[in-house]
């Protein structure tokens, strides 16, 4: 068992990886053209239309009212990260689900829902703390 | 009382004293708190005795302490002659330093503490002499260090005490820095701790035998550093004159009598590897330079306890002396009677500080001896017996020092003759500052300081008995000679396991003669400068001259370290500071260097604290890589 | 393939205590709403809660099932490649996640012990406590879950053995500190402290996660065994530029954990802006989880490796990059400890130099079955003591009991106020220093015995010089209490009843002095008997091994010492 295990590592031991600085190189040329790109990208194929409308916050048509520097409520921020958290949690479900096979759907099931069990938790506390009323 | 419990109650009752004191004194005994202390060292000092007299050699431990690896540490203890010598001066002195204490420290804020920390100090003095491990040794060696910065600073109040305190524990600090290296060493070269068994590995050489061996100098000069900053030789001797803000008596006990030997003690018990190491005649020139600095500065300062801790200062070079001239002995027994007639001088100096309304500068006061006949006599005692005017304690041991001095070698090599010649130069410096301060505080014209208001405060009973019956043993404390020697040479408690090579005591008496005659001549020089001719107009012309400059600012030691040492420490802490607390903005502006522009867009982007701790985030990433690369690993 | 999801669960069997602790908490926490309910009762109850939780997970780590290593190994993923040659039956078994070695046994002890005095120190809530005074975080019973799902994660790290793991398990230690920073109000600045600590974690642990990324990049995987077996044979990916960036952008991110140098600069505001019970929290479990997942991770990609039970094979590499690493933390935190005026912004910067004397420790040669050096261990729980003593004893200092004692002003006449937590402080700071009779000089001799017998002298050196320096400043928090103590037989009659006067007043926690007294009977005790530590968190070969050794077997003397006989 343990042979066949390392094996397996003098495998990958042997990889085709460059012993170089050519992926560094590589990794970081990417991060900066993807910076740069995506910016230069938009604004080279994007046509700039500059008009009262156009440079309003939202394109959507709704007209904005009063200064946008004012106090928000403290509420509102609470509930934002609230709904993002539960958010980007439940996005496990996702992998998860495409993960799922009948070989370990015991193990699986059980993962997933001391998962949810585990969320289930922290929105009762949220609940009874009073995070969601707005009030 | 078998011999165990007898030996382990020397330490072990000044430790209890302290507890009591420290955890019931404000409460329970208050302004009776100096019974237990004195009690407590009636005690150890009884048993220091009985052990003398009836004790023999042996050593013991407790149990052991810790283990790591081949590093094994036990609670052991030594009993052997320099040991027992070390005991009986440690609980003599320190019991009458106690008793007067009661009188001088009535009424003081803290008394309670004082006692408790004077006990402490007891204990850790006892442990420190009684270690037959490095490592209990440094405990011990740290312990006195403590109460020594405790006691110093005990006027915490005045800038001034605090200061001396802080300096007194830094400066030894870096002695110890290299008493700790060296007892490593010890352990990396012996695989052991033990003082026992490092000794016996190395004493088995018959003297002259074997040569230099590079090991054993290191570790010489490593455990010199330690004594050399716990005894206050030349170059570390800067804490000394200024640990003088602590209490009189505290002077006396710790800075005088006890502590200060520590040194000397540590040089002594761990000669053969000075020995071997080839580093005695090192440890002789640095106690004989010491001895004849000091000596110089003591002849113009006007503070009389900074004159005493000059003075304290060249003795203890002495002993250095003795021990790098191949006597032990005598050096032991200089530090003996050194231990009465300088404690009684600082005690005596406590009690015209008392009567004076704590002034303490001898241009502020004269012809003392009207009004306090008492000090007067017993001051002129101890300054006999320190000037070494034949009969008094000081002669006989310092005479067997210089004595050794020219049986070195036959003819005499040029160096100790150099040596002997400054030591005997110092004998008659020694004796002039001496009978100096004398004559400028207790004769002449009356002269009070104006703090006192005409009144003195003469000494009580609690301060008077110590100091006469130190007196007496300045006196005669040398005429004892045959028997500390008769200890030392193992023949009353036997040797443990290593006696030093005897030595039929030095008697030169050329040597003698010369080292009679200068210290006999400048005490009249002194007496007949300070007295008749008082008022001669010399003195007035002298303080212009350079060399009166320097004596007087002590060779600008404290000057030179400060510009050296301090200021450099100072600055670099500064510049971390900056960089740290003002994040990277002053840093930026520090690296004038980086091109302007990149100066430039980096401030921009870094304006707050955070994007500057982001900042220096990244850069040290960069710094890692860097380093590893650099490295290779 | 169910048999490997069993045992994993019953591998770590207290952690999920912990966590289900935590969660019981939560839910605990949930039926109290704000408005009304008594935050005393609340408290008190989140408080037991905890220890009964943490006496738990001793129970089950005591009692609990042991699972051997192979037992953790998943089934392998179908290897098309090795279809062929792999013999029918023989089923494929993967890297584990988990590895329960000797330093795992030690975290998980450590975690548990520290635990309960952490719990013990916050345990005290003030009576009459208004809910206005709850929201600003005074009797926050949220405390304890946090610090029950971070002992969790540092549990987790040690037992990690999968980069994925190790990264999730620190999360999961260090997120819960930045809640409870903030948590730590109304302490001034306590949220600024919190943002800039969330801020800079973040950062860093973007650092941490791209250098993973770069190992996993380099070797093609996340098992930390697999890249350690590549190691033994000869991988050179940790000396090539991949390598070396990887392995760069790991210690970067860890350096945060641990606050090694320059990864230090946060800490004095974060130390000054929390409470006691979370500077001491801050100071050992974040500090020891990053130990930990910096000697995994070097040790894989780097070696030195153990190859089966043939003992160290290869030199550990990087040994003298991280001895570099402590000198240059060491110093440049003693430099700036010794220039601050708050005791808690000195604590900070000392705790920085403890963490380079804890690198010193990582040089140590590790016993069989250790990542971590044992003596490492050893220290971090007796610097934790220490330090958490330190910041309770000031946190009761308080000189006017509407604030904790901040600078070394504050704790002028601590010894007249309340002689034993001056008793207290000194213990503390003399352990901190390194002075002996204390487990912090025990810590010391340890470390530095064993990073000599590597061969690092002149860091031992270093590291003494070092410690010197560090007294200085110790010796002047010590001192401060000492300082101005009146003495009742002096002639001024008034300092026993000024002392009373200010007690009276109520204060805003209550002294948790039981737990000052034991952590206090604790830095002597572990002092004078280091064994008693060493115990629970050793095996008992390695115990042996450190504190009672077998004699050496005599080494080559000194030529002319030995040549000579010994005098009868």
């Amino acid at each position: 068992m343990r042979a066949a295990f390392v094996i397996a590592s003098l495998e990958s031991a042997a990889g085709p990886y460059p012993s170089d600085w050519l992926p560094v190189a590589m990794l970081v040329l990417i991060a900066v053209v993807f910076a740069v790109g995506t910016l230069a990208l938009s604004a080279m194929v994007g046509r700039s239309r500059r008009g009262p409308v156009k440079d309003s916050p939202y394109e959507a048509g709704v007209v904005p009212v009063g200064d946008a520097r004012r106090r928000f409520h403290v509420r509102y921020y609470v509930i934002a990260m609230v709904f993002l958290l539960f958010d980007v949690e439940v996005v496990l479900l996702f992998p998860w689900a495409v993960l799922f096979n009948a070989d370990r759907s015991g193990f699986l099931l059980a993962e997933m829902f001391v998962f949810l069990a585990i969320l289930a938790v922290g929105y009762v506390y949220a609940w009874r703390k009073g995070v969601l009323r707005f009030d | 009382m078998s011999d165990t419990s007898l030996i382990l109650a020397i330490p072990a009752l000044p430790l209890i004293a302290a507890a009591l004191i420290g955890a019931l004194g404000p409460r329970v005994f208050r302004g009776q708190s100096h019974w237990v202390a004195i009690a407590a060292l009636v005690g150890s000092f009884v048993a220091a005795v009985t052990t003398l007299a009836h004790g023999h050699a042996y050593s013991g431990s407790l149990y052991t302490w810790f283990a790591a690896g081949s590093l094994s540490v036990d609670l052991a203890w030594r009993y052997d002659p320099l040991t027992a010598i070390m005991l009986f001066t440690v609980t003599l002195v320190s019991l009458l330093v106690v008793i007067y204490s009661r009188g001088y420290m009535r009424g003081e804020r803290g008394y309670t503490r004082f006692f408790a920390y004077m006990c402490l100090f007891v204990f850790s003095m006892c442990t420190l002499v009684l270690a037959d491990n490095f490592a209990v040794l440094f405990l011990g060696w740290e312990g006195v260090g403590l109460c020594s910065y405790l006691l110093i600073g005990y006027f915490y109040e005045r800038p001034a005490a605090a200061a001396a305190a802080k300096k007194a524990f830094i400066v030894t600090r870096i002695g110890d820095l290299g008493l700790m290296i060296g007892v490593l060493l010890i352990y990396a070269t012996f695989d052991t701790l033990s003082i026992s068994r490092v000794l016996g590995r190395v004493e088995p050489y018959p003297l002259g035998l074997s040569l230099p061996n590079h090991t054993l100098s290191w570790v010489s000069v490593l455990l010199l550093c330690g004594a050399a900053g716990k005894s206050g030789q030349l170059l570390l001797h800067v804490w000394l004159p200024d640990a003088m803000e602590g209490p009189s008596p505290v002077s006396a006990l710790i800075h005088a009598a006890t502590m200060v030997t520590a040194g000397v003690y540590l040089v002594a018990r761990t000669q053969p590897i000075f020995h071997f190491g080839g580093v005695l005649p090192v440890v002789a020139t640095v106690g004989c330079a010491t001895a004849f600095f000091a000596a110089t500065i003591a002849v113009v300062q006007v503070d009389i306890k900074r004159i005493l801790a000059f003075s304290t200062i060249s003795q203890l070079g002495y002993m250095f002396l003795g021990v790098g001239a191949f006597n032990v002995n005598a050096a032991i027994f200089h530090l003996f009677t050194h231990a009465f007639f300088k404690a009684l001088l600082f005690l005596a100096a406590g009690a015209v500080m008392h009567a004076m309304a704590d002034v303490i500068d001898l241009r502020k006061m004269g012809g003392l001896w009207r009004k306090l006949p008492l000090t007067t006599g017993v001051f002129l005692c101890g300054c006999l017996a320190l000037a070494g005017i034949p009969g008094f304690a000081g002669y006989f041991s310092k005479d067997e020092i210089i004595g050794t001095i020219f049986l070195q070698s036959n003819p005499p090599h040029p160096a100790w003759l150099v040596i002997g010649g400054a030591a005997i130069l110092t004998a008659g410096l020694t004796a002039f500052y001496t009978f100096r301060l004398f004559m400028r505080v207790f004769t002449g014209p009356e002269v009070l300081p104006e703090e006192t208001h005409g009144h003195v405060h003469p000494a009580g009973v609690w301060m008077s008995a110590p100091m006469i019956v130190l007196a007496i043993g300045s006196v005669v404390a040398g005429w004892f000679g045959s028997m500390v020697h008769h200890v030392l040479d193992g023949d009353a408690i036997g040797p443990l396991s290593f006696a030093w090579p005897r030595y039929e005591q030095p008697f030169e008496v050329l040597v003698a003669i010369v080292t009679t005659v200068l210290a006999v001549g400048g005490a009249l020089l002194a007496v007949i400068l300070y007295g008749p001719l008082r008022n001669w107009t010399l003195n007035a012309g002298l303080e212009r001259t350079f060399i009166y400059k320097l004596l007087w600012n002590k060779y600008y030691f404290d000057e030179i370290y400060n510009l050296l040492i301090v200021r450099p420490l100072r600055a670099v802490g500064r510049l971390f500071v900056r960089v740290d607390d003002d994040g990277i903005d002053n840093a930026l502006v520090g690296v004038t260097w980086a091109p302007r522009g990149l100066g430039l867009l980096l401030q921009r982007a870094q304006r707050g604290s955070l994007g500057g701790y982001a900042f220096t985030f990244v850069i040290g990433a960069a710094l890692i890589g860097a380093a590893i690369a650099w490295v290779k690993w | 393939m169910n048999h490997y999801a069993v045992n994993l669960v019953l591998a770590l069997l207290p952690e999920i205590a912990l966590l289900a602790g935590g969660m019981l908490i939560v839910l605990l926490l949930a039926t109290q709403s704000t408005a009304e309910g008594d935050c005393a009762t609340t408290h008190r109850r989140a408080a037991w809660a905890a220890l009964f939780t943490v006496f738990a997970a001793a129970m089950l780590l005591q009692l609990g099932p042991r699972v051997s290593p192979d037992e953790l190994r998943p089934p392998a993923p179908q290897s098309h490649l090795l279809a062929a040659s792999q013999p029918a039956g023989v089923v494929m078994l993967g890297p584990p996640v988990l590895a329960l070695d000797g330093t795992t046994r030690a975290v998980r002890w450590a975690a548990i012990f520290m635990g309960v005095l952490l719990i013990g120190g916050n345990f005290g809530c003030p009576e009459n406590v208004t809910s206005r005074l709850k929201m600003a975080g005074r009797g926050s019973p949220e405390f304890f879950m946090l610090l029950l799902f971070s002992l969790a994660g540092l549990m987790l790290v040690a037992s990690a053995n999968d980069l994925i793991v190790l990264f999730l398990a620190i999360e999961l230690t260090s997120l819960p500190t930045v809640v409870a920073v903030v948590l730590s109000r109304p302490r001034h600045g306590a949220i600024e402290a919190g943002g800039k600590y969330f801020f800079l974690s973040a950062l860093s642990v973007a650092f941490l996660l791209l250098g993973l990324a770069y190992v996993y990049g380099a070797t093609g995987t996340t098992s930390l065994e697999r890249i350690t077996s590549m190691t033994a044979y000869g991988w050179a990916g940790a000396k090539g530029p991949i390598g070396l960036v990887a392995v760069s952008l790991v210690v970067a991110g860890l350096a945060f954990n641990i606050a090694a140098f320059p990864y230090h600069v946060y800490l004095a505001d974060v130390y000054q802006g929390a409470a006691a019970p979370v500077s001491g929290w801050l100071a050992f479990v974040a500090k020891a989880a990053g130990f930990v997942a910096l000697a995994k991770v070097l040790v894989a990609v780097a070696g030195p490796v153990r190859m089966f039970d043939l003992g160290w094979v290869g030199e550990p590499v990087w040994q003298r990059f991280i001895a570099g690493l402590a000198v240059a933390t060491m110093l440049a935190s003693n430099v700036l400890a010794l220039r601050q005026r708050s005791v808690k912004r000195m604590l900070a910067y000392s705790s920085v130099a403890h963490s380079g004397y804890i690198l010193v420790a990582l040089l140590v040669v590790p016993e069989p079955g250790e990542t971590l050096p044992i003596v490492a261990m050893f220290y971090l729980v007796g610097y934790g003591l220490a330090n958490l003593g330190a910041f309770l004893t000031l946190s009761a200092a308080n000189p006017d009991d509407s604030r904790e004692a901040d600078t070394f002003d504050d704790l002028r006449g601590l010894a007249r106020r309340k002689m034993p937590l001056a008793v207290a402080m000194a213990i503390f700071g003399f352990s901190l220093m390194g002075l002996p009779i204390t487990v912090g000089f025990m810590g010391k001799v340890f470390v530095f015995v064993g990073a000599y017998r590597a061969g690092f002298a002149w860091l031992v050196v270093v590291a003494l010089i070092n410690s010197a320096i560090g007294v200085a400043y110790y010796l002047r928090m010590v001192a401060s209490c000492w300082l101005d103590v009146l003495d009742p037989a002096s002639d001024d009659p008034s300092p026993v009843g000024r002392g009373s006067q200010g007690e009276t007043a109520a204060p805003p926690r209550p002294t948790p002095s039981l737990v000052i007294a034991v952590l206090a009977v604790l830095t002597v005790g572990f002092g004078l008997l280091p064994a008693g530590l060493f115990r629970p968190m050793a095996s008992e070969r390695t115990v042996r091994e450190i504190l009672h050794p077998a004699p050496p077997p005599a080494p080559p003397r000194r030529p002319p010492l030995a040549s000579a006989p010994a005098r009868p």
